[in-house]
């Protein structure tokens, strides 16, 4: 039996051989059962992901065409923590220690993005890699530009939907400037 | 929102024996993440799982391999079976998939002098300095070769579709 993607990866019994693996490691579900040949490996890898990484549930598609122009959405990560890390050659435990832990469960956390650090660990993190805290934490950060912008802008017309007064003048002004250099500083990534 | 080809993440994976390298690229030259995963049992499945960490991690456009069945690539059939179930699982998460083969790289890096994998790794370090510290010293005969290279080898993958797509923007 041979596998063959179009115009990828070719390998001569390499379904064959995946595929009896991980039989012999996992039960196969009935609708995860590949029908051809070309369906083996990915029936396979989703067997393997659906016993050893329940949280991973995937769509399984006969058939995904190659595109040729990328769609998928791509943003800001939460975090750049573990880039500036790997920059600095420093391990985890290392700057466990700086920051003045005992083990580097936390660091692999907020370096996951499976925890947000409190605003101590925040600055320690920007004494250590000598990064401002919002190039560190730019996907957090543009998150809660994004937001207090529209919030901004709301405030504003709320405003401005009520009786002229110096206050209220002196309110919108302010807020108008809010916006004004916030959408000139354009933030870009490390 | 779609990104072209230079803003776009990208994900280079260099499967080996006893394991993976890795490294991922933002906006074709900053580097973001590297390393090296070793597994000892089970590694074609822990090898798909760690991978679809990364991919859920780094949420790359662009996955890129080693593109294999061609002329001068020795890969061994685990790996190649391997390559052909990352693809599937890059492809079922509607990911675009490169492979770039050892010619496409040589023939990228000889601009630059280089043509054994050595010269190749002491190039990308010289482009990416944080990579120093990761570089194997240079493989004598006897030697096999350091795991660690796994992260050169993917690096030049990437740099060799970054080099092949602006080739390709040049001459549009």
């Amino acid at each position: 039996m041979r596998v063959a993607h179009k115009g990828t990866c070719q390998g001569s019994q390499a379904g064959e051989f995946l595929y009896s693996l991980f039989n012999s490691l996992i039960k196969v579900p009935p609708s995860h059962a590949p029908r051809t040949p070309k369906d083996l490996p990915q029936a396979a890898s989703f067997a393997v992901f659906e016993t050893l990484c329940p949280s991973a549930r995937m769509k399984q598609q006969s058939h995904v065409p190659l595109m040729d122009h990328p769609t998928v959405a791509s943003r800001h990560l939460h975090n750049y923590l573990r880039t500036y890390r790997k920059k600095s050659a420093f391990s985890q435990r290392e700057v466990a220690y700086l920051l003045g832990t005992r083990s580097d469960t936390k660091i692999s956390r907020h370096e996951c993005f499976a925890r947000v650090p409190s605003l101590r660990t925040v600055f320690i993190y920007e004494v250590i890699y000598r990064v401002p805290a919002r190039d560190l934490f730019v996907g957090v950060f543009e998150r809660a530009h994004h937001e207090t912008l529209k919030r901004v802008e709301c405030l504003r017309q709320h405003l401005q939907n009520r009786p002229s007064d110096p206050v209220t003048t002196h309110k919108i002004k302010s807020l108008t400037s809010i916006l004004t250099q916030s959408r000139a500083s354009a933030h870009k990534a490390p | 929102m779609s990104r072209t080809w230079h803003e776009a993440r990208v994900l280079a994976i260099d499967p080996t024996s006893k394991g993976f390298g890795f490294v991922v690229f933002a906006q074709s030259m900053h580097l973001l993440d590297w390393g090296v995963a070793t597994l000892e049992h089970n590694r074609e499945a822990r090898t798909l799982v760690r991978i679809n960490g990364l991919l859920g991690r780094y949420d790359p456009e662009v996955v890129i391999l080693e593109k294999t069945g061609v002329r001068g690539c020795r890969r061994g059939e685990r790996v190649m079976g391997l390559l052909t179930a990352i693809t599937s699982l890059a492809r079922s998460q509607h990911r675009n998939v490169r492979c770039v083969s050892r010619a496409q790289v040589r023939q990228a890096f000889s601009k630059r002098g280089a043509r054994t994998k050595h010269e190749i790794a002491a190039s990308i370090v010289e482009l990416f300095p944080e990579l120093f510290p990761r570089l194997p010293p240079y493989r004598k005969l006897w030697m096999s070769e350091d795991s660690r290279m796994a992260i050169f080898d993917a690096a030049s993958f990437a740099l060799a579709y970054f080099d092949a797509e602006m080739k390709t923007i040049s001459s549009h």
